[in-house]
């Protein structure tokens, strides 16, 4: 494999979205080239960035703030149409 | 995700019971939310767009079509209202809100229950991830935020934005390229 082509696959091995044939064949090229062997590192760094990040929580009182909009949209448009 | 449980509610709130949209809105609020922090960066723009698409989907609720995944289409339309957001409320708040580096507001529920040291960190790692996705286009910051935070997979991407798996795949390597240059260059 050449480092071009590993270098666009790379991204789909951190994902799991590679065939088996191809992930063995970017693995083992991963593990013979220094700049490719880096590359993927700083990319694992980013994606264990993401994942450390996490997801926020929506404010409290979220649902009950969207409710109460639509609540008070459906009574004036009902009084509206009445 | 579990699609059957939605298809559930869904059909329950057709049948008139309000309530089971509630069940809906408890189930995303975070997943949304979270999609328009990382799209917006602007908590007040956030809080106000994630309420926006839960109002969007109340309203086109029942054009939703069962064969699609309801998530996908929620997401969809997280995805449309934070790029309406973007367009017309780049306000001057926003802006110095942007400058200051304003990733977490006090009232931010997920880091309660945490150590200073750990509220340190989260809140850097955040902030960097924040300061890194808002220097990439919108594309490209679209696919990764739905990848990396919310965890889609590709064909779930591909169906959220309506773009071929291919291309998915294509914008989330550049994305992750973009995302490392700028990132090892600020360490």
């Amino acid at each position: 494999m050449k480092c071009r082509s590993a270098r666009k696959m790379m991204s789909a091995l951190i994902d799991g979205e590679l065939r088996p044939a191809e992930k063995e064949s970017l693995t083992r090229h991963i593990q013979d080239c220094g700049d490719c062997r880096k590359l993927h590192h700083e990319m694992l760094a980013v994606h264990d960035l993401f994942t450390a990040a996490g997801q926020h929580k929506a404010p409290q009182g979220f649902s009950k703030k969207v409710m109460a909009e639509l609540r008070t949209e459906r009574k004036s448009y009902s009084e509206t149409f009445a | 995700m579990n699609k059957t449980d939605d298809t559930d509610l869904i059909s329950r709130f057709n049948s008139g019971e309000v309530s089971a949209f509630e069940e809906l809105v408890l189930k995303y609020q975070d997943k949304i939310y979270t999609l328009c922090r990382y799209m917006l960066r602007n908590i007040h723009d956030a809080e106000d767009a994630a309420q926006d698409v839960f109002f969007k989907a109340y309203r086109n609720l029942k054009d939703f079509k069962p064969e699609a995944s309801f998530y996908t289409w929620l997401y969809r339309i997280g995805i449309n209202t934070c790029h309406d957001y973007r367009r017309k409320s780049f306000s001057a708040s926003s802006f110095l809100q942007s400058l200051s580096g304003g990733i977490t507001s006090p009232s931010d529920q997920s880091l309660f229950d945490t150590t200073p040291e750990r509220l340190h960190e989260l809140k850097e790692t955040r902030k960097s991830i924040e300061f890194a996705l808002a220097q990439m286009p919108e594309k490209l910051r679209a696919v990764i935020v739905l990848r990396e935070i919310e965890e889609l997979t590709y064909e779930e991407i591909a169906e959220v934005l309506n773009s071929s798996i291919g291309t998915v795949k294509s914008r989330i390597s550049r994305a992750r390229e973009m995302l490392r240059e700028i990132l090892i260059k600020k360490i």
